[in-house]
């Protein structure tokens, strides 16, 4: 009857995704909740390396994993504090710090991505070693320490908004100006003012550096002045409200040109360049599914490099992305508790090819043990995994993973290498509002 | 809803004048700016200048006024309100039409709980798209 009632639950999910991927196309920035590291901490994802996705408040999902030669369905979910506090707007007021944060700052950057994750599965003895098979409970927590940047034409135009932005301003507070003597010196000191107090800190989105910003001012403070008194109008408001009105209408030209080769790239808001995420968490177990019975079984922490080239062709409505990867983790085990002798030190390299809806992947990751039993003559061992993903929807892709795993813990390391293949659906729930 | 609307696209406003009902003399009006967009895959980003005779009203980079307080009808009388409001499309989704849409423009000027006024105007497919608007308040 649970088997019925299961398959036709996931029936009318399977068509619903279908239907609404119809109408919506897939966002491609959305959150793969097997990146999480309560999944990798429990050894069930069939990818090792990820590269991080935007965080969202809530989100929640299930994978399928082998788990002692058995498909088993595992679940997890991770929130961010972040965005859970400041929830992001269902608008369609664009707000740049949703996409892209501001200029690499490493304290906003780790307090806007840091996730906390929690997941379950079965226990697998070759990731749990000699505890007692039960339930395990992994726990993570992830943030950002480098977040990637927008690409090039993105901060053209963000640029040139900016720069109109102050044009406008100062074309304004000229026009307004009720001073006794018209003073073009004190109105455009007053808009620099402006600029830097209040225009770039509410955008929230400043995509000029300290020296460009410098740059821009020298430049307009010298040419403004110089051009009014060639003119010989820096003293009459009229004149000088007409040409800021046209420098303004200029610099608008020049921020439509930008935007529209914006809008012409098939992904205009994807980050792109170097990233780096800190990924923490603990496994735990409850042994014969008793609740008194809980042991720590491992600890780890890791780092994840990635860079991505955003290598679409121009014009084009069609993504193409290609990332390389790489990850370097150390997992300390309970050894006292039987998980493993040594502990662990991963490190391995990822590429993928994105193409919309489709990802190509191929990940290699090799593992050194600190100890090992006297009987076993290595203490390495290696998985090398191909993958391919296709994006149904925002919350449904379907995986395909086909390789040879870690030979277990290191008490088999000497066992023959074993290839697996498991493909499946992974879910998600994305965007629930908590508060 | 007004019929003649006092908002001019991609061009300098030309000057309106607002008349304030003597119902109104002791109440208390507000500006809100609205827009509408309604295709999806795209976003619009907000720019907008409010100046009330020389003084600055909205804090610059705030897209958007909510129920700006201007002043009591009668303190209005003969002030000149000067309303500029860029707005850009950016595209925000993949797989989405390059095609710039439009966007509905809304003024409205109101009491807190009584909506008094609106207006409005589409813009064109230029990106971004400008609106101005000078309202000369007249107490009756």
């Amino acid at each position: 009857m649970k088997t019925k009632l299961f398959t036709l639950a996931l029936i009318y999910l399977l068509q619903w995704q279908y239907l609404r991927a119809q109408s919506v196309p897939p966002k491609f920035e959305s959150l793969k909740l097997n990146s999480s590291p309560a999944f990798v901490m429990l050894g069930t994802e069939p990818d090792n390396i990820q590269r991080p996705s935007t965080p969202t408040q809530f989100v929640a999902g299930m994978n399928n994993a082998m788990v002692d030669g058995k498909l088993q369905p595992n679940v997890a979910f991770e929130f961010s504090p972040y965005y859970l506090a400041n929830p992001k707007k269902d608008s369609k007021q664009f707000n740049p710090s949703y996409y892209l944060l501001d200029k690499q700052n490493l304290i906003k950057t780790m307090k806007r991505t840091f996730s906390v994750s929690m997941g379950t599965s079965s226990t697998d003895k070759q990731v749990f070693g000699n505890l007692k098979p039960g339930t395990g409970i992994g726990l993570g927590l992830n943030f950002l320490l480098l977040d990637g940047k927008p690409s090039p034409q993105l901060k053209k135009w963000n640029d040139a908004y900016i720069k109109q932005a102050f044009y406008d301003k100062f074309a304004a507070m000229a026009r307004v100006y009720a001073g006794k003597d018209f003073d073009i010196s004190l109105i455009m000191n007053q808009a620099f003012y402006t600029l830097e107090n209040d225009i770039l800190p509410a955008e929230e989105f400043n995509t000029l550096s300290q020296k460009e910003l410098k740059n821009f001012i020298e430049t307009v403070s010298k040419t403004v002045l110089y051009d009014l008194k060639a003119a010989g109008i820096e003293k009459d408001k009229d004149a000088t409200v007409k040409f800021l009105d046209n420098l303004a209408t200029d610099a608008l030209k020049v921020e439509s040109i930008e935007l529209d080769l914006l809008n012409k790239q098939s992904n205009p808001l994807s980050k792109q360049g170097f990233m780096i995420e800190f990924s923490a968490g603990q496994a735990y177990v409850f042994e014969d599914n008793n609740f008194s019975e809980l042991s720590l079984a491992k600890s780890a922490f890791w780092l994840t490099p990635s860079y991505r080239w955003d290598v679409s062709s121009e014009n084009s409505q069609s993504i193409s992305l290609l990332d390389l990867m790489a990850v370097i983790r150390y997992t300390s085990n309970n050894s006292e508790a039987g998980v493993d002798l040594g502990n662990y030190l991963d490190t391995g390299t990822k590429m993928a090819f994105t193409q919309n809806k489709w990802t190509g992947s191929l990940e290699f990751v090799y593992r050194h043990a600190s100890e090992t039993p006297p009987n076993v003559n290595k203490n390495y061992t290696y998985r090398l995994t191909s993958g391919i993903d296709y994006k149904i929807s925002d919350l449904l892709t379907f995986k395909f993973n086909f390789g040879t795993g870690f030979d277990g813990n290191t008490s088999t390391y000497t066992d023959p290498k074993k290839i697996f293949a498991i493909g499946g659906l992974n879910f998600g729930l994305m965007g629930l509002k908590l508060k | 809803m007004a019929t003649v609307s006092p908002i001019h696209l991609n061009s300098q406003a030309v000057q309106f004048v607002y008349e304030i009902s003597a119902e109104h003399r002791e109440s208390l009006l507000s500006l809100s700016i609205e827009i509408i967009l309604t295709q999806e895959g795209w976003a619009y980003r907000a720019n907008s200048q409010v100046f009330l005779n020389a003084k600055d009203l909205l804090p610059a980079g705030k897209p958007l006024p909510n129920k700006l307080e201007l002043g009591s009808g009668e303190s209005l009388s003969d002030q000149s309100l000067l309303i500029r409001t860029k707005v850009s499309r950016i595209k925000t989704q993949s797989g989405t039409s390059n095609e710039v849409p439009m966007v509905k423009y809304i003024i409205r000027i109101g009491t807190g709980t009584e909506e008094l006024s609106s207006f409005e105007k589409e813009s064109s497919k230029e990106n971004p798209s400008v609106f101005n608007a000078t309202l000369l308040f007249k107490q009756l």
